[in-house]
Protein backbone atom coordinates (compact mmCIF):
# COMPACT_ATOMS: atom_id res chain seq x y z
CA UNK A 1 0.00 0.00 0.00
CA UNK A 2 1.56 3.17 -0.93
CA UNK A 3 1.58 6.57 0.69
CA UNK A 4 -1.78 7.38 -0.82
CA UNK A 5 -3.52 4.48 -0.48
CA UNK A 6 -3.16 4.89 3.45
CA UNK A 7 -4.27 8.36 3.63
CA UNK A 8 -7.63 7.31 1.03
CA UNK A 9 -7.92 4.89 3.96
CA UNK A 10 -7.65 7.44 6.15
CA UNK A 11 -10.45 9.35 4.45
CA UNK A 12 -12.71 6.07 4.08
CA UNK A 13 -12.05 4.49 6.87
CA UNK A 14 -11.87 7.12 10.36
CA UNK A 15 -15.06 7.98 10.70
CA UNK A 16 -16.58 3.80 10.15
CA UNK A 17 -13.87 2.99 12.65
CA UNK A 18 -14.61 6.03 14.86
CA UNK A 19 -18.37 5.46 15.18
CA UNK A 20 -17.34 1.48 15.73
CA UNK A 21 -15.15 2.48 18.65
CA UNK A 22 -17.00 5.47 20.11
CA UNK A 23 -20.14 3.82 20.09
CA UNK A 24 -18.60 1.03 22.42
CA UNK A 25 -16.31 3.03 24.35
CA UNK A 26 -19.16 5.72 24.63
CA UNK A 27 -16.22 7.74 25.37
CA UNK A 28 -15.23 10.48 22.33
CA UNK A 29 -11.63 10.86 23.73
CA UNK A 30 -10.89 7.15 24.87
CA UNK A 31 -12.33 5.94 21.01
CA UNK A 32 -10.00 9.05 19.15
CA UNK A 33 -7.09 7.37 21.42
CA UNK A 34 -7.83 3.70 20.11
CA UNK A 35 -8.87 5.18 16.35
CA UNK A 36 -4.93 7.03 16.59
CA UNK A 37 -3.17 3.94 17.59
CA UNK A 38 -4.91 1.82 15.61
CA UNK A 39 -4.08 4.18 12.04
CA UNK A 40 -0.58 4.60 13.41
CA UNK A 41 -0.21 0.50 13.41
CA UNK A 42 -2.15 0.44 9.93
CA UNK A 43 1.15 3.17 9.05
CA UNK A 44 3.59 0.91 10.22
CA UNK A 45 2.42 -1.65 8.26
CA UNK A 46 1.66 0.13 4.95
CA UNK A 47 4.01 -0.98 3.10
CA UNK A 48 3.40 -4.97 3.22
CA UNK A 49 -0.23 -4.62 3.46
CA UNK A 50 -3.02 -4.64 0.26
CA UNK A 51 -5.19 -1.58 -0.02
CA UNK A 52 -8.12 -3.95 -0.39
CA UNK A 53 -7.08 -5.56 3.37
CA UNK A 54 -6.21 -2.56 4.93
CA UNK A 55 -9.84 -1.80 6.11
CA UNK A 56 -10.24 -5.29 7.50
CA UNK A 57 -6.89 -5.07 9.31
CA UNK A 58 -7.78 -1.53 10.85
CA UNK A 59 -10.76 -2.75 12.26
CA UNK A 60 -9.42 -5.83 13.51
CA UNK A 61 -6.56 -3.71 15.12
CA UNK A 62 -9.30 -1.07 16.42
CA UNK A 63 -11.20 -4.37 17.65
CA UNK A 64 -8.32 -4.96 19.72
CA UNK A 65 -6.97 -1.71 20.79
CA UNK A 66 -10.96 -1.98 22.32
CA UNK A 67 -11.03 -4.85 24.11
CA UNK A 68 -7.81 -4.05 25.52
CA UNK A 69 -8.44 -0.24 26.62
CA UNK A 70 -11.96 -2.09 28.25
CA UNK A 71 -9.95 -4.66 30.31
CA UNK A 72 -7.64 -1.73 31.21
CA UNK A 73 -10.62 0.21 32.73
CA UNK A 74 -12.74 -2.72 33.90
CA UNK A 75 -15.96 -2.22 31.98
CA UNK A 76 -16.06 -5.27 30.02
CA UNK A 77 -18.91 -7.61 29.91
CA UNK A 78 -17.36 -10.38 27.71
CA UNK A 79 -19.44 -13.26 28.35
CA UNK A 80 -22.17 -10.70 26.95
CA UNK A 81 -25.26 -11.40 29.57
CA UNK A 82 -27.42 -8.41 30.03
CA UNK A 83 -26.89 -7.08 32.41
CA UNK A 84 -29.31 -6.82 35.60
CA UNK A 85 -28.79 -2.99 36.29
CA UNK A 86 -29.48 -1.67 33.02
CA UNK A 87 -33.17 -1.26 32.86
CA UNK A 88 -32.13 1.16 36.38
CA UNK A 89 -30.29 3.50 33.79
CA UNK A 90 -33.45 4.72 31.90
CA UNK A 91 -33.93 8.31 32.79
CA UNK A 92 -35.33 11.47 30.87
CA UNK A 93 -31.74 11.90 29.27
CA UNK A 94 -32.52 8.42 27.25
CA UNK A 95 -35.24 10.22 25.40
CA UNK A 96 -32.85 11.96 23.51
CA UNK A 97 -31.66 8.88 21.96
CA UNK A 98 -33.39 6.64 19.64
CA UNK A 99 -34.81 3.14 20.51
CA UNK A 100 -32.63 1.55 18.64
CA UNK A 101 -29.74 2.87 20.34
CA UNK A 102 -31.00 2.10 23.91
CA UNK A 103 -31.62 -1.42 22.48
CA UNK A 104 -27.88 -1.36 21.48
CA UNK A 105 -26.46 -0.19 24.50
CA UNK A 106 -28.39 -2.91 26.21
CA UNK A 107 -25.72 -5.38 24.82
CA UNK A 108 -22.83 -6.50 25.49
CA UNK A 109 -19.23 -5.17 23.57
CA UNK A 110 -19.07 -8.13 22.13
CA UNK A 111 -22.52 -8.47 21.26
CA UNK A 112 -22.39 -4.42 20.25
CA UNK A 113 -19.21 -5.35 18.31
CA UNK A 114 -20.67 -7.65 16.07
CA UNK A 115 -23.81 -6.22 15.31
CA UNK A 116 -21.94 -2.82 14.20
CA UNK A 117 -19.77 -4.94 12.07
CA UNK A 118 -22.64 -6.56 10.66
CA UNK A 119 -25.08 -3.71 10.27
CA UNK A 120 -22.64 -0.76 9.48
CA UNK A 121 -19.91 -1.81 7.64
CA UNK A 122 -21.36 -4.91 5.86
CA UNK A 123 -18.95 -7.39 6.95
CA UNK A 124 -19.85 -11.46 6.80
CA UNK A 125 -19.65 -13.76 9.72
CA UNK A 126 -16.58 -15.25 8.19
CA UNK A 127 -15.53 -11.61 8.16
CA UNK A 128 -16.72 -10.65 11.33
CA UNK A 129 -14.85 -13.67 12.82
CA UNK A 130 -11.84 -12.85 11.50
CA UNK A 131 -12.01 -9.46 13.01
CA UNK A 132 -13.11 -10.11 16.36
CA UNK A 133 -11.04 -13.99 16.89
CA UNK A 134 -14.31 -16.09 16.76
CA UNK A 135 -15.53 -18.45 14.30
CA UNK A 136 -18.35 -17.74 11.69
CA UNK A 137 -21.14 -19.73 14.03
CA UNK A 138 -19.84 -18.23 16.66
CA UNK A 139 -20.35 -14.69 15.28
CA UNK A 140 -23.87 -16.15 13.98
CA UNK A 141 -25.09 -17.35 17.26
CA UNK A 142 -23.94 -14.25 19.14
CA UNK A 143 -25.94 -12.25 16.42
CA UNK A 144 -28.63 -13.90 16.83
CA UNK A 145 -28.67 -13.42 20.72
CA UNK A 146 -28.04 -10.08 20.35
CA UNK A 147 -31.02 -9.28 17.62
CA UNK A 148 -32.98 -11.16 19.91
CA UNK A 149 -32.31 -8.91 22.70
CA UNK A 150 -32.80 -6.05 21.47
CA UNK A 151 -35.54 -6.86 20.06
CA UNK A 152 -37.07 -7.93 23.09
CA UNK A 153 -35.73 -4.55 23.87
CA UNK A 154 -37.94 -2.77 21.55
CA UNK A 155 -40.87 -4.13 21.83
CA UNK A 156 -41.03 -3.97 25.84
CA UNK A 157 -40.37 -0.05 24.97
CA UNK A 158 -43.19 -0.34 22.08
CA UNK A 159 -45.91 -1.73 24.67
CA UNK A 160 -44.78 0.51 27.48
CA UNK A 161 -45.48 3.37 25.25
CA UNK B 1 -32.57 -27.25 5.46
CA UNK B 2 -35.74 -27.71 7.44
CA UNK B 3 -37.33 -24.65 8.47
CA UNK B 4 -39.62 -25.25 10.81
CA UNK B 5 -41.67 -23.24 14.40
CA UNK B 6 -38.46 -23.97 16.34
CA UNK B 7 -35.47 -22.86 14.65
CA UNK B 8 -37.53 -20.09 12.15
CA UNK B 9 -36.05 -17.60 14.56
CA UNK B 10 -32.26 -18.50 13.67
CA UNK B 11 -33.17 -18.45 9.96
CA UNK B 12 -34.83 -15.06 10.29
CA UNK B 13 -31.65 -14.04 12.15
CA UNK B 14 -29.46 -14.97 9.29
CA UNK B 15 -31.79 -13.10 6.74
CA UNK B 16 -31.93 -9.88 8.62
CA UNK B 17 -27.94 -10.45 8.37
CA UNK B 18 -28.16 -11.21 4.53
CA UNK B 19 -26.39 -14.29 5.15
CA UNK B 20 -29.05 -16.76 3.39
CA UNK B 21 -28.56 -17.70 -0.25
CA UNK B 22 -31.36 -17.11 -2.92
CA UNK B 23 -32.63 -20.45 -2.56
CA UNK B 24 -32.61 -20.28 1.94
CA UNK B 25 -34.67 -17.17 1.15
CA UNK B 26 -37.05 -18.33 -1.17
CA UNK B 27 -37.54 -21.19 1.72
CA UNK B 28 -37.95 -18.74 4.23
CA UNK B 29 -40.20 -16.72 2.63
CA UNK B 30 -42.58 -19.96 1.63
CA UNK B 31 -42.48 -21.11 5.39
CA UNK B 32 -43.59 -17.36 6.41
CA UNK B 33 -46.27 -17.43 3.63
CA UNK B 34 -47.50 -20.72 5.71
CA UNK B 35 -47.19 -19.37 8.94
CA UNK B 36 -48.45 -15.53 8.21
CA UNK B 37 -48.67 -15.22 12.41
CA UNK B 38 -44.50 -15.10 12.44
CA UNK B 39 -44.36 -12.33 10.17
CA UNK B 40 -44.25 -9.88 13.06
CA UNK B 41 -41.26 -11.55 13.91
CA UNK B 42 -39.21 -10.37 11.06
CA UNK B 43 -40.31 -7.08 11.31
CA UNK B 44 -39.23 -6.53 14.72
CA UNK B 45 -36.23 -8.40 13.70
CA UNK B 46 -35.33 -6.14 11.32
CA UNK B 47 -36.17 -3.15 13.40
CA UNK B 48 -33.06 -4.17 14.92
CA UNK B 49 -30.58 -3.44 11.99
CA UNK B 50 -28.36 -0.70 12.72
CA UNK B 51 -28.49 2.14 9.96
CA UNK B 52 -25.31 2.04 8.11
CA UNK B 53 -25.75 5.47 6.22
CA UNK B 54 -25.30 6.67 10.69
CA UNK B 55 -22.53 9.69 10.07
CA UNK B 56 -20.26 9.99 13.17
CA UNK B 57 -17.73 12.21 11.86
CA UNK B 58 -13.77 11.40 13.57
CA UNK B 59 -12.71 15.29 13.98
CA UNK B 60 -8.95 14.53 13.98
CA UNK B 61 -8.39 12.97 10.55
CA UNK B 62 -5.49 15.74 9.94
CA UNK B 63 -3.51 13.95 12.51
CA UNK B 64 -3.60 10.69 10.79
CA UNK B 65 -2.58 11.46 7.40
CA UNK B 66 0.86 10.72 7.08
CA UNK B 67 1.41 12.76 3.84
CA UNK B 68 0.56 15.83 6.42
CA UNK B 69 2.58 14.65 8.71
CA UNK B 70 6.06 14.66 6.97
CA UNK B 71 5.30 17.85 5.24
CA UNK B 72 4.19 19.64 8.43
CA UNK B 73 6.96 19.93 10.53
CA UNK B 74 8.78 21.13 7.08
CA UNK B 75 6.52 23.73 6.90
CA UNK B 76 6.49 24.71 10.61
CA UNK B 77 10.24 25.29 10.38
CA UNK B 78 10.19 27.10 7.30
CA UNK B 79 7.60 29.44 8.91
CA UNK B 80 9.68 29.38 12.21
CA UNK B 81 12.99 30.77 10.48
CA UNK B 82 10.15 32.94 9.12
CA UNK B 83 9.04 34.65 12.17
CA UNK B 84 12.18 34.20 13.82
CA UNK B 85 13.91 36.70 10.92
CA UNK B 86 11.58 39.09 11.00
CA UNK B 87 11.28 39.12 15.15
CA UNK B 88 14.94 39.71 14.72
CA UNK B 89 14.47 42.83 12.31
CA UNK B 90 12.26 43.86 14.48
CA UNK B 91 14.39 43.46 17.43
CA UNK B 92 17.62 44.99 16.12
CA UNK B 93 15.43 48.05 14.96
CA UNK B 94 14.12 48.62 18.56
CA UNK B 95 17.56 48.32 19.70
CA UNK B 96 18.82 50.73 17.78
CA UNK B 97 15.88 53.12 18.32
CA UNK B 98 15.84 52.92 22.07
CA UNK B 99 20.21 53.52 21.92
CA UNK B 100 19.51 56.51 20.06
CA UNK B 101 16.68 57.75 22.30
CA UNK B 102 19.15 57.17 24.83
CA UNK B 103 22.12 58.87 24.10
CA UNK B 104 22.29 62.31 24.59
CA UNK B 105 21.46 65.15 21.25
CA UNK B 106 25.30 65.94 22.12
CA UNK B 107 26.79 62.75 22.92
CA UNK B 108 25.24 61.89 19.33
CA UNK B 109 27.95 64.20 17.35
CA UNK B 110 30.70 63.15 19.40
CA UNK B 111 33.23 62.02 17.02
CA UNK B 112 34.44 58.39 16.32
CA UNK B 113 37.76 58.69 14.90
CA UNK B 114 38.62 60.92 17.50
CA UNK B 115 39.18 58.21 19.49
CA UNK B 116 42.00 56.57 16.96
CA UNK B 117 43.79 59.92 16.63
CA UNK B 118 43.70 60.08 20.70
CA UNK B 119 45.85 56.67 20.28
CA UNK B 120 48.03 57.45 16.90
CA UNK B 121 50.97 57.19 18.39
CA UNK B 122 52.80 60.94 16.91
CA UNK B 123 49.87 62.62 17.89
CA UNK B 124 50.76 65.40 19.16
CA UNK B 125 51.99 66.06 23.23
CA UNK B 126 49.93 69.09 24.08
CA UNK B 127 46.55 67.57 23.76
CA UNK B 128 45.14 68.90 26.96
CA UNK B 129 42.77 66.34 28.58
CA UNK B 130 39.39 67.03 28.56
CA UNK B 131 38.27 68.57 32.48
CA UNK B 132 36.62 65.61 34.64
CA UNK B 133 33.11 65.77 34.60
CA UNK B 134 32.67 65.45 38.21
CA UNK B 135 34.14 68.94 38.22
CA UNK B 136 31.07 70.84 39.78
CA UNK B 137 30.51 74.60 40.37
CA UNK B 138 34.26 75.19 38.94
CA UNK B 139 34.89 78.18 37.23
CA UNK B 140 35.37 77.92 32.89
CA UNK B 141 38.41 75.07 32.00
CA UNK B 142 40.15 75.81 29.07
CA UNK B 143 39.29 72.79 27.25
CA UNK B 144 42.24 73.27 24.30
CA UNK B 145 45.95 74.63 23.95
CA UNK B 146 44.57 77.27 21.43
CA UNK B 147 43.98 80.24 24.08
CA UNK B 148 42.84 82.60 20.83
CA UNK B 149 39.84 80.36 20.24
CA UNK B 150 38.37 80.21 23.92
CA UNK B 151 35.49 82.42 24.04
CA UNK B 152 34.90 83.78 27.52
CA UNK B 153 32.16 81.32 29.27
CA UNK B 154 29.92 84.14 30.57
CA UNK B 155 28.76 85.15 26.93
CA UNK B 156 28.26 81.42 25.99
CA UNK B 157 26.30 81.54 29.14
CA UNK B 158 24.58 84.49 28.71
CA UNK B 159 23.71 83.97 24.67
CA UNK B 160 22.44 80.53 25.32
CA UNK B 161 18.48 80.27 24.96
CA UNK B 162 17.70 79.01 28.14
CA UNK B 163 13.60 78.83 28.51
CA UNK B 164 11.67 79.17 31.54
CA UNK B 165 10.59 75.43 31.53
CA UNK B 166 9.63 73.90 34.34
CA UNK B 167 12.03 71.06 33.80
CA UNK B 168 15.48 72.18 34.95
CA UNK B 169 17.35 69.29 33.11
CA UNK B 170 15.76 70.71 29.78
CA UNK B 171 17.08 74.08 30.49
CA UNK B 172 20.68 72.76 31.34
CA UNK B 173 21.06 70.86 28.21
CA UNK B 174 19.49 73.72 25.81
CA UNK B 175 21.85 75.44 27.13
CA UNK B 176 24.83 74.17 25.48
CA UNK B 177 23.37 72.12 22.27
CA UNK B 178 23.38 75.44 20.16
CA UNK B 179 27.13 74.98 19.97
CA UNK B 180 28.16 73.98 16.72
CA UNK B 181 30.16 70.45 17.12
CA UNK B 182 30.56 69.84 13.54
CA UNK B 183 31.74 66.35 13.00
CA UNK B 184 35.50 66.16 11.41
CA UNK B 185 35.86 62.86 9.42
CA UNK B 186 39.27 62.64 7.97
CA UNK B 187 38.56 60.03 5.44
CA UNK B 188 35.80 62.20 3.54
CA UNK B 189 36.72 66.01 4.45
CA UNK B 190 39.02 67.27 1.63
CA UNK B 191 41.89 68.92 3.06
CA UNK B 192 41.59 72.37 2.11
CA UNK B 193 38.12 72.81 3.52
CA UNK B 194 39.09 71.01 6.85
CA UNK B 195 36.84 74.00 9.38
CA UNK B 196 38.37 75.87 11.51
CA UNK B 197 38.20 73.98 14.77
CA UNK B 198 37.56 76.44 17.30
CA UNK B 199 37.73 75.29 20.88
CA UNK B 200 34.89 75.98 23.09
CA UNK B 201 35.21 76.27 26.45
CA UNK B 202 34.03 73.28 29.71
CA UNK B 203 31.06 74.94 30.55
CA UNK B 204 30.49 74.13 34.33
CA UNK B 205 26.51 73.59 34.08
CA UNK B 206 26.02 75.20 37.37
CA UNK B 207 27.58 78.63 36.30
CA UNK B 208 25.56 78.16 33.19
CA UNK B 209 22.44 77.82 35.44
CA UNK B 210 23.27 80.37 37.34
CA UNK B 211 23.94 82.65 34.75
CA UNK B 212 20.95 81.80 33.24
CA UNK B 213 18.80 81.90 35.96
CA UNK B 214 20.05 85.66 36.15
CA UNK B 215 19.26 86.57 33.23
CA UNK B 216 15.93 85.66 33.61
CA UNK B 217 15.51 87.22 36.92
CA UNK B 218 15.15 83.96 38.95
CA UNK B 219 17.14 83.89 42.07
CA UNK B 220 20.18 81.16 41.68
CA UNK B 221 19.88 79.76 44.75
CA UNK B 222 16.36 78.37 43.81
CA UNK B 223 17.27 77.02 40.71
CA UNK B 224 20.32 75.57 41.62
CA UNK B 225 18.31 73.92 44.89
CA UNK B 226 15.59 72.86 42.35
CA UNK B 227 18.03 70.93 40.05
CA UNK B 228 20.93 69.33 41.38
CA UNK B 229 20.77 66.55 38.35
CA UNK B 230 20.52 69.01 36.06
CA UNK B 231 24.35 70.64 36.89
CA UNK B 232 25.50 67.42 36.30
CA UNK B 233 24.32 67.20 33.26
CA UNK B 234 25.20 70.39 32.30
CA UNK B 235 28.31 69.63 33.92
CA UNK B 236 28.65 66.52 32.01
CA UNK B 237 27.84 68.19 28.35
CA UNK B 238 30.20 70.63 28.87
CA UNK B 239 33.00 68.15 29.39
CA UNK B 240 31.62 66.53 26.79
CA UNK B 241 31.97 69.48 24.18
CA UNK B 242 35.31 70.32 25.22
CA UNK B 243 36.80 66.80 24.36
CA UNK B 244 34.72 67.14 21.43
CA UNK B 245 36.39 70.10 20.20
CA UNK B 246 39.95 69.15 21.54
CA UNK B 247 39.64 65.73 19.75
CA UNK B 248 38.64 67.53 16.28
CA UNK B 249 42.23 70.02 16.49
CA UNK B 250 44.09 66.81 17.39
CA UNK B 251 42.56 65.11 14.78
CA UNK B 252 43.24 68.03 12.02
CA UNK B 253 46.58 68.22 13.30
CA UNK B 254 47.49 64.61 12.89
CA UNK B 255 45.73 64.92 9.30
CA UNK B 256 47.90 67.92 8.21
CA UNK B 257 51.30 65.79 9.94
CA UNK B 258 50.49 62.72 7.72
CA UNK B 259 49.71 64.68 4.56
CA UNK B 260 53.54 66.72 4.60
CA UNK B 261 54.36 62.98 5.64
CA UNK B 262 52.96 61.66 2.67
CA UNK B 263 54.08 64.63 0.20
CA UNK B 264 57.42 64.85 1.08
CA UNK B 265 57.44 60.98 0.70
CA UNK B 266 55.77 61.05 -2.91
CA UNK B 267 58.45 63.92 -3.83
CA UNK B 268 61.38 61.95 -2.74
CA UNK B 269 60.49 58.66 -4.59
CA UNK B 270 59.55 60.83 -7.63
CA UNK B 271 63.18 62.49 -7.53
CA UNK B 272 64.44 59.14 -7.28
CA UNK B 273 63.12 57.89 -10.11
CA UNK B 274 63.90 60.54 -12.37
CA UNK B 275 67.51 60.11 -11.25
CA UNK B 276 67.14 57.06 -12.25
CA UNK B 277 65.47 57.90 -15.64
CA UNK B 278 68.52 59.87 -15.99
CA UNK B 279 70.52 56.59 -15.52
CA UNK B 280 68.18 55.08 -18.66
CA UNK B 281 67.68 52.20 -16.00
CA UNK B 282 64.22 51.36 -13.68
CA UNK B 283 64.91 50.26 -10.52
CA UNK B 284 62.27 47.29 -9.20
CA UNK B 285 63.58 46.19 -5.84
CA UNK B 286 66.74 44.39 -6.26
CA UNK B 287 66.64 44.37 -9.94
CA UNK B 288 67.75 47.23 -12.30
CA UNK B 289 66.61 47.06 -15.72
CA UNK B 290 68.73 49.44 -17.94
CA UNK B 291 68.31 50.54 -21.39
CA UNK B 292 70.06 51.48 -24.04
CA UNK B 293 68.35 53.65 -26.54
CA UNK B 294 71.68 53.85 -28.78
Amino acid sequence: MTEKEYNGCVDLFADGLYRFIVKNLRHEEDARDVVQSSFEILWKHHVELSFEKAKAYLFTVGYRNMIDHLRKTKRINLVGEFPEDSQVKEGQQLHVKSTLMRALEQLSEVQRSLMMLKDYEGYSYEEIGAITGLNASQVKVYLHRARLKMKAYIVKKENVL
Amino acid sequence: MNINVNNYEEYLSCYVDGELDSAETRELMAFLEQHPSLEGALQQLESTKLDPEEKIVFPFKASLYHEADTKQPRLKRFYGIRWAAAAAVILLLAGIYFFRMRRSPVSENRPMPAYVMHKTPDAPGNVVPAPAISEKKSGPVPAHSQPAAVKPPKSLAAAAPVKPSPSNRSAGTSSVTPAPTPEPSPATIPIPELPEVKALPAVSGSVALTEASAALGEKPGRLAVRGPASEEVADQVGGRLASVTEKMAAGKKNLDQSITKGLSGLQAKTEDLMGHLEKKEIRIGRFTIAFNNE
